[in-house]
């Protein structure tokens, strides 16, 4: 394949971020897009005439228009898009969290990967220069075995009662603090260390909202017996900016990591790494992380790009595929039942 | 187009905006919610001789400009570089609300520019959106309201927005942007991005020139999209007479000395370097590494 033909399905926030970034891509040709309100499709259809207009996913879907989709509508929505792209042969990028239930989840990844269609879910964080560098280092084992992390997610996102028609105050659409920010931080402990083996003990709390919590908290076991701590709250005033951070504490030392860069304790000097005993404190501008083209940061665009070029050089993508956003959703649904 | 001033004093320090640490970042907006505290830096960097500011349009920007224009006999030759919009709050209220509410919000209520309803009249979001560049229009008017009556030389449309809407590559929204800045306000328009490669060559495409680009510029190669070489190559065969060039983020948020800094820098075919200091020592020293060529 040569060119991939994409098309948006709700444009929010996300799809219109999502549509900036991926139509820069070379190879990429935007041909579609769904949303049900009439007044965005026709300001996008003013000025981008060669892009066709649904008002309704499902024909979007059955035009043949599309190689792809990104998928941006409400969570409660996206088995059943998802499912429908399948059975069309779509490949899907969808946004975070992936579905609302669990074995909805497992069978979206069933079919994705029978039909041998491109899959993925925006767990963006997989992306970051950091995180990308803290896998790494777990990868070349410079910290020795690893025993326990310690992960927590905080922000000022809700800092007042909330009003209940908000989107954030609906489970169903991604609202509340696991769906938001948990499903990041489950996803990030995936990346690093795969799939947990048991969840030993979870908490969920209030701050503001009513429908919805603003705090939760979950401890999880790893093969090999690594122990986690998980930590969000969204209702965190002290906090202008999103703040993930985490530590983990391996046998021979001890990252720790967050938006801003990472610092790393050796207990031995690491001479083919050229890192020294002690700490050695890296700030994100010196993590070298050239993009193609930035919008709100180089995640997203790194995230969209690796969607295409897997589409476009036929092989499974390097970001979270559904399978593994399974097991996140096992953990989240977890925390909610219990 | 009239040359821009070499040094030009920023505004991320006020804002609490540090690349490199939250903590510093929280300390410098404490420090700063005193517009005394900000004052002071703006009265040490016109003393070392800085004569150009650069402003963003966000909260603090409106006291900030009413003393400048309040005190008209000693800031009066201030030349000013202004960006628009504040794109936080934008992005907090698209999430919240959907973008045409927040659209509608901006424009006819809690809009603290003022008076944005006798200015355009009735109108709806419905007709509104049939007329996207007449929503730009009046997004445009009421962020420059607080810049009204200021020496402005340069009006820049802020990163986020710029290469937001630089994706889409639709001609039109850049082509009316600009045009509306030289008609209605009769100043020279800019584009602040991060993507300067992308965008210049798009703008020789659309036969858009005449207008300034600031970008994120330097020896770290931080921030530089797609790459430090790629900016090089394009600054290199640069032509300033139709596209000024404005280097921000010089230090790299403290990733590089001042003097590796601006080795880099000045051996660039730039026009103009936008800084970040708030000590008078820092502000001195930027000042006197920077030499850029003729």
């Amino acid at each position: 394949m040569d060119k991939v033909r994409v098309g948006i399905i709700g444009m929010g926030r996300m799809g219109l971020t999502h549509y900036s970034i991926i139509n820069t891509h070379p190879a990429v040709e935007m041909t579609a897009i769904a949303d049900t309100q009439s007044m965005m499709l026709n300001m996008m259809k003013k000025y981008l005439p060669s892009v066709k207009m649904f008002d309704d996913y499902k024909d979007l879907l059955k035009s043949g228009l599309v190689d792809a989709v990104i998928v941006c509508t409400p969570s409660v929505m996206h088995y059943d898009v998802c499912k429908m792209a399948c059975e069309n042969g779509i490949n899907v990028f969808c946004e975070k969290p992936f579905t609302t239930s669990p074995a909805q989840a497992k069978e979206l990844a069933d079919m994705f990967e029978k039909k041998g269609l491109v899959n993925q879910v925006g767990y963006v964080y997989r992306f970051d220069a950091v995180f990308g560098k803290v896998k790494e280092m777990l990868g070349k084992q410079l910290i020795g075995k690893v025993v326990h992390t310690n992960v927590q997610f905080l922000s000022s996102t809700i800092s007042k009662i909330q009003p209940e028609k908000g989107w954030r105050s609906k489970r169903e659409n991604g609202g509340g603090a696991t769906y938001e920010m948990g499903s990041h931080v489950i996803d990030l402990m995936e990346f690093f260390f795969g799939k947990p083996q048991k969840i030993v003990g979870t908490m969920m709390n209030q701050v503001y909202s009513e429908a919805v919590e603003d705090i939760a908290d979950a401890q999880l076991v790893y093969e090999g017996g690594m122990s986690a701590n998980i930590h969000v709250n969204w209702s965190d005033y002290t906090y202008r900016k999103p703040m993930l951070k985490l530590d983990i504490h391996g046998s021979k030392g001890k990252i720790q990591a967050d938006l801003y860069g990472y610092k790393v304790f050796l207990r031995e000097e690491n001479v083919e790494e050229g890192l020294p005993e002690g700490w050695t404190s890296v700030p994100m501008n010196m993590i070298p992380d050239p993009c193609p083209f930035y919008v709100r940061g180089t995640s997203f665009t790194k995230q969209l790009y690796e969607f295409a070029d897997a589409i476009l050089e036929k092989r499974k993508s390097n970001g979270c595929a559904f399978r593994e956003a399974v097991d996140t959703q096992n953990v989240i649904h977890y925390i909610f039942e219990h | 187009m009239e040359k821009l001033d070499k040094v030009i004093l920023g505004d991320n320090q006020f804002f609490g905006i540090n690349h490199r640490s939250q903590e510093k970042a929280e300390e410098m907006l404490k420090r700063f919610g005193n517009i005394d505290n900000i004052f002071e830096v703006y009265d040490n960097a016109f003393e070392c001789g800085v004569k150009a500011v650069m402003l963003n349009s966000n909260e603090k920007a409106v006291a900030i400009c009413d003393r400048f224009r309040a005190q008209k006999s000693k800031y009066g030759d201030v030349a000013w570089y202004p960006s628009i919009p504040y794109a936080y709050k934008y992005a907090n209220m698209v999430n919240e609300l959907g973008i045409f509410p927040a659209v509608n919000e901006v424009l006819f209520k809690g809009n603290t520019a003022g008076g944005v309803l006798g200015m355009i009249g009735k109108g709806t979001m419905a007709v509104m959106t049939k007329d996207a560049m007449r929503m730009m229009e009046m997004l445009i008017d009421v962020e420059y309201k607080m810049f009204r009556d200021l020496n402005v030389k340069v009006f820049f449309l802020q990163n986020i927005i710029t290469d937001l809407m630089l994706g889409y590559g639709v001609k039109e929204v850049f082509e009316h942007f600009v045009e509306y800045i030289r008609k209605k306000y009769k100043v020279t328009p800019g584009f602040v991005t991060l993507n300067l490669p992308y965008l210049k060559n798009k703008l020789e495409e659309w036969g858009i020139d005449d207008v300034v680009i600031c970008s994120s510029i330097n020896a770290a190669g931080f921030n530089m999209h797609p790459s430090k070489e790629e900016y090089e190559r394009v600054i290199a065969t640069n032509d300033p007479s139709k596209y000024q060039l404005m280097a921000m983020n010089v230090l790299a948020s403290g990733s590089i000395t001042v003097q590796q800094s601006f080795d880099y820098i000045n051996s660039l075919n730039i026009q103009s370097v936008v800084f970040g200091a708030s000590s008078k020592g820092h502000i001195k020293s930027t000042i006197e590494a920077i030499k850029l060529k003729d």
